[in-house]
């Protein structure tokens, strides 16, 4: 699959082909200005508001902004959000294990990528990682990525960068939509959307079923490799505006996901594990929109719940069953003011979150652990002068937690437009991830080798300073170059270490600590060309450095070179559209005994290529099909990708 | 036109998608595979010879399981039992002697043995049991079988070292004895297995 041509723009223009009339696009989209619906495919903004908490045009945002449009979404056959981001930007590097398929931005760990849904944050991390497969398309209409600390306007976790999941609106008239098709491995994909409404109204539902085999690289032993699941889900959505300036919108999903292997653990013990997850969302959204003006509040719960059951063959000793309950609720107030060349956007934001699982513990002994946060927030985008070729962003945040106390961020983000086709920003901010309830207040114990690891009350956040400078280049409406360097530098990683060798049972005791410093730094290069009008070639590049200054050693698992070479046909007349997309990834350090004298060792570089096909027909109808890790890349020790797969599938948009 | 009715009907329903994760079933534990609990801690097998392999389930946390080595193919016991010889539990190994036992029980760490080819005690073997913790690192008591296992911090999985022992026992009779394994067959630690048999 392939993301399509917005996800080039690392450092913005999502309409690659647009060209120099972007520049005719206001900097901010003043509140009340309607943005989509009336302008023609060319010219029709595309807008984005992760990085300012502001709707932008992506092409003109002062904070980068990657985008993954519908278009793109539906075009590149996505199936979740995990698939539409796995071949997206360069430097966004998806990666499958025991917790799902996870992100990883710019060489930092998933834990450290703030996921949103509408601007609210999901929660349901295992591992550290939250599962991207869990978020289904089909009522998806964007995802935005912004790299870089993005805690100043989300908080916590927001260190690394922000991956905001945009679903749809229902519009005016009436939308059908449906989707189903049938890969290797008995993969079943069916989904389906059905909206209507009016112009002051509009009401949406939608579904999908979704199950595949599992797989497994290494036939050698009876464990698997890539978990079997089967998945559904339903969401309702309305939109009510009972006089012009008032905007409501309340919306609700529900998920539900079994998936299972088989594992073989060192000590040659046999386990079926399986995981059956529920999530749901609830949101309720109102705005005020003035002339000069915006008020919008949002109260928002999101619940997980996963069942974890692992049974031993032949024993019952390593059978564990543990239900983890995580809530999550919120309420933000935000304010918007246009004052001059000045958009002041203000707001607070009240998080309460508690997780109930056996699998931690408070100084009280109980399994349930709470938490709050209050926060305020204050941006300002000022676009001095009337040229409209800058604008610098300040932003203030405080967050005041519950376990850690009070902790401040700050970012300052620079657009300078000194030609029409050119466009250059600089951003700099502060980011920190939050201990979670695991670092706190684990509990667990292995006595049977000896050791266990207990949870630390007392950590402070990890916290990151990173640069970003970006420069983009459009000489002529299909020709883009993009140049980026990034630099983030972070502090106070929690990492284990041992706290005590012998505790009263004899056990060697673990514990969270804030004693790592790392580094991650890079330099991304992208460019697109179109030729002949149906052609596009585009290619990407990152350099990547990634060091843990503790040991003086490279950070595991990444690759300091990745690069990625798309090539599409697309024919709008014939309703035809063919792409093909290469990727590759060098070596990675990992941590093994057989390594070098630093204890490091080096996974295989490896390539992937995927292809697909699409015809339209009869108007409404489009046939797919297509070919996946067509290389048959993958192993099961280093990189855990699905064998070579093929697919085929109808579609229908009414 | 919508109305308010709608809204509320929006927002039951809403409600009813909040409610639904309590709808899915309990996957729970289902406890099939639980080890006969008629079957005792200790189990041998006759592996010729006069060798012995012994598989000691010692997973209890907080006891140990005793063996009489002296008793015919070895006996389980216990602590009060005068005369038993080695404790298991989980890979803790003790003797009594030492600290944990006035039967005089000994070991002989013999590097570089075969099993199999070991038909008499050595003469110049050198007796050892279990003392308290010494001038070292841990805090550990400094048992006679303190390192009879090799620890992969990566895997966290214990291996027997290729190594020979030798025990006399309560009774003075001279035994050696060769860790085979720290796992049952179902891949759960804290299984002691060993191959042993007495020597003239």
């Amino acid at each position: 699959m392939w993301a399509g041509p917005a996800m080039f723009c690392v450092l913005l223009v999502p309409r690659l082909f647009a060209g120099p009339q972007q520049a005719r696009v206001p900097e901010w989209v003043r509140p009340g200005d309607e943005v989509s619906g009336e302008a023609s495919e060319d010219e029709r903004v595309i807008v984005v508001s992760t990085g300012t908490r502001t709707e932008h045009d992506a092409a003109t945002a002062p904070v980068a902004t990657e985008v993954i449009t519908r278009e793109e979404i539906v075009g590149s056959g996505a199936r979740n959000v995990a698939d539409a981001l796995e071949e997206s930007g360069s430097s966004v590097q998806t990666s499958t294990g025991f917790n799902g398929t996870s992100l990883r931005l710019r060489g930092l760990d998933a834990e450290q990528v703030l996921i949103l849904v509408d601007g609210q944050r999901v929660t349901g991390r295992i591992g550290g990682a939250i599962d991207l497969r869990r978020f289904n398309v089909e009522n998806v209409e964007r995802i935005e990525v912004v790299q870089g600390a993005g805690s100043v306007l989300y908080g916590a976790d927001a260190l690394g960068g922000v991956v905001n999941i945009v679903t749809r609106t229902p519009e005016p008239g009436v939308e059908v939509e449906g989707r189903a098709s049938y890969a290797s491995r008995t993969t079943v994909d069916a989904s389906a959307r059905v909206a209507g409404g009016g112009r002051r109204w509009g009401l949406s539902g939608s579904g999908g079923y979704h199950r595949s085999d599992g797989w497994d690289a290494d036939p050698s032993d009876i464990g698997t490799t890539g978990d079997g699941f089967g998945s559904w889900n339903v969401g309702v959505g309305a939109r009510f505006e009972p006089v012009a300036p008032l905007r409501l919108r309340v919306s609700g999903d529900y998920l539900r996901r079994s998936s299972s292997g088989v594992d073989v653990t060192s000590s040659g013990a046999i386990i079926d594990r399986r995981n059956l997850t529920e999530t749901s969302n609830t949101t309720l959204r109102g705005a005020w929109r003035g002339a000069n003006n915006q008020l919008e509040v949002v109260a928002h719960h999101n619940f997980f719940r996963d069942q974890f059951r692992q049974d031993q063959r032949g024993d019952d000793a390593l059978d564990q069953y543990q239900p983890t309950n995580d809530h999550i609720g919120q309420i933000g107030v935000q304010l918007e003011q246009v004052a001059g060349h000045h958009l002041v956007t203000t707001g607070v934001d009240l998080q309460l979150e508690w997780l109930e699982t056996s699998r931690v513990m408070d100084e009280q002994g109980s399994s349930t652990i709470e938490r709050q946060r209050f926060a305020l927030f204050a941006q300002d985008e000022w676009s001095p002068g009337s040229s409209g070729r800058y604008m610098l962003v300040p932003a203030v945040r405080v967050d005041f937690d519950s376990h850690f106390g009070t902790y401040p961020t700050g970012r300052l983000a620079l657009l300078v437009r000194p030609l029409e086709q050119l466009m250059l920003r600089v951003g700099y901010g502060r980011g920190y991830r939050a201990p979670s309830f695991r670092d706190m207040y684990l509990a667990f114990a292995n006595p049977g080798v000896g050791y266990r690891v207990s949870g630390n009350p007392g950590l402070r956040p990890e916290q990151a300073w990173t640069l970003d400078l970006g420069a983009t280049w459009t000489p002529t409406e299909h020709l883009l170059f993009g140049l980026g360097v990034f630099d983030n530098r972070l502090r106070d990683l929690i990492t284990t270490d041992v706290v005590t060798q012998a505790d009263t049972d004899g056990l060697q005791v673990f514990g969270y600590v804030n004693i790592g410093t790392a580094y991650t730094r890079g330099v991304e290069a992208k460019t697109s060309v179109e030729f002949l009008r149906h052609f596009m070639v585009t290619g990407s590049y990152t350099w990547l450095d990634a060091r843990d200054q503790i040991n003086d050693l490279p950070l595991v698992g990444r690759s300091r070179h990745q690069g990625a070479l798309a090539f599409e046909f697309h024919q709008r007349r014939w309703g035809t559209r063919l792409f093909a997309r290469a990727a590759a990834w060098s070596p990675r350090p990992y941590t093994s005994d057989d390594g070098d004298a630093s204890g490091q060792a080096l996974a295989p570089a490896y390539a992937t290529v995927d292809a697909r096909l699409s015809q339209g027909l009869l108007r409404y109808l489009t046939l797919f099909v297509g070919a996946e890790n067509l290389l048959d890349a993958g192993d099961a020790e280093f990189t855990l990708i699905a064998p070579r797969s093929f697919y085929a599938g109808l579609s229908v948009a009414y | 036109m919508i109305t308010l009715r709608h809204i509320n009907n929006i927002a039951a329903l809403s409600l009813c998608v909040l409610l639904m994760p309590a709808c899915a079933e309990d996957l729970g534990l289902d406890g099939d595979d639980a080890a006969n609990e008629d079957s005792g801690l200790i189990e041998h097998e006759d592996q010729g010879e006069g060798v012995t392999r012994t598989q000691v389930d010692g997973t209890d946390e907080a006891d140990h399981v005793y063996l009489d080595l002296d008793l015919d193919m070895g006996t389980e016991t216990s602590l009060d039992d005068p005369g038993w010889d080695l404790g298991f539990r989980r890979y803790d190994v003790i003797v009594d002697g030492g600290i944990h036992g006035d039967a005089g029980v000994e070991v002989a760490v013999l590097d570089g043995e075969a099993f199999d080819s070991l038909l008499a005690v050595p003469s110049d073997v050198q007796w050892i049991t279990d003392e308290a913790d010494g001038d070292d690192e841990d805090m550990d008591p400094d048992t006679a079988f303190v390192d009879w296992y090799d620890y992969d911090f990566m895997t966290h999985v214990l291996t027997p070292k290729d190594r020979v022992y030798l025990v006399r026992s309560s009774e003075g009779a001279v035994f050696k004895l060769q860790f085979v394994d720290y796992y049952s067959s179902a891949g759960t630690s804290g299984f002691v297995s060993f191959d042993w048999a007495a020597l003239n």
